[in-house]
């Protein structure tokens, strides 16, 4: 088994000792590319189970809607992907950065997950703003900056409202999880 | 490439996930339920239920991804009635299964951290409901297929 950390024991912990305000401001690094291994596990599945939970209920509720069809089939595979990968990316960066300055989910880190989420709903939104500018003409680009600068706030609202419901969600499994913990130890 | 191709392409795609996902809880069930083999130890259990959380998430976003993208395909056409009612019910299995997977991972996390043995039984428990779960989306999935 490998040898732990004291940030990987922080972050199993919950101990939030020692952890600087440098890692809870958007755009620090304090750990560069080198978070402990299950810290990097959780980010890993929170992330995936975020992104992956919000296209599934986006499909759900557009199929409640009858709209499902129409409006898929005018997305391509390849520009699909892209903005699943953008998605996911940015949801995995962002969560690392979370778990790392407050270890597992628990109440106490919802509104820190607000700020993430609203970096997350800004970055996907620009991203694909970027991305959309590489096929229009360079006449079309003042509405795409318009449309950017109007479309940030509103990004940054649903993303720190869609932040906040996973955080609270993540802190009920990780409850639960404890409480499969707790049961095991009594039985043993 | 040909759009028929693509859907293809994104079909096997979705099929491939779905074996990751649903052959490797069905390997680490029994082995977590077991106890360790005679030349594997603890640590080879551990490692091998992380390896397959890494890939359960991966596939699960395959699965998405392209299960998104066999829905584009049908375009317009996409039938309702009783194929909507079971596409309804396997999106709803979608959305139970994965917060069940998401406290399975952060169970493994445990495991690696400092449970270790404790933690096998309550795991091959969620490896057993992982592979009866994902078995029944496929179910689904081949009632949507071929009707």
């Amino acid at each position: 088994m490998a040898e732990r950390t004291a940030d990987d024991e922080r972050a199993t912990t919950g101990d939030r000792s020692g952890v600087t305000d440098a890692r809870e401001t958007p755009g620090s690094d304090a750990h560069g590319d080198d978070p402990p291994p299950t810290v990097e596990l959780r980010a890993w599945a929170l992330a995936s189970f975020h992104v992956a939970t919000l296209v599934a209920v986006g499909v759900g509720l557009l199929h409640a809607g009858g709209l499902v069809g129409d409006l898929l089939s005018g997305l391509g595979t390849l520009p699909g992907v892209a903005l699943y990968l953008l998605l996911w990316g940015l949801t995995w960066r962002t969560n690392r950065r979370w778990l790392l300055a407050h270890g597992p989910p628990g109440r106490g880190a919802v509104r820190p997950a607000l700020t993430w989420g609203a970096v997350t709903g800004v970055g996907f939104l620009l991203g694909a703003l970027v991305a959309l500018a590489v096929a229009l003409e360079p006449a079309d680009l003042v509405v795409l900056v318009i449309f950017a600068g109007v479309g940030a706030p509103v990004a940054a609202v649903v993303g720190a409202a869609v932040g906040g419901v996973f955080a609270l969600v993540d802190a009920a499994l990780c409850s639960f999880a404890d409480a499969v913990v707790g049961a095991a130890r009594e039985s043993a | 490439m040909s759009l028929h191709t693509t859907h293809l392409v994104v079909r096997l795609v979705h099929v491939l996930a779905m074996a990751v996902a649903l052959g490797g809880s069905a390997l680490l069930w029994p082995a977590l339920a077991r106890g360790p083999p005679r030349l594997a130890t603890e640590g080879v259990r551990t490692a091998a239920a992380v390896s397959y959380e890494r890939l359960f998430w991966a596939a699960a976003g395959v699965l998405v991804t392209t299960g998104v993208g066999n829905l584009g395909a049908f375009g317009g056409a996409l039938p309702r009635g009783d194929w909507g009612a079971v596409f309804a019910l396997k999106l709803l299995g979608v959305v139970v299964g994965l917060p069940a997977s998401a406290v399975r991972t952060l169970l493994v996390a445990r495991y690696r951290e400092a449970e270790g043995p404790l933690l096998a039984r309550p795991l091959a428990v969620a490896y057993a409901a992982t592979t009866v779960w994902l078995g029944g989306l496929v179910v689904l999935a081949e009632v949507l297929a071929h009707g």
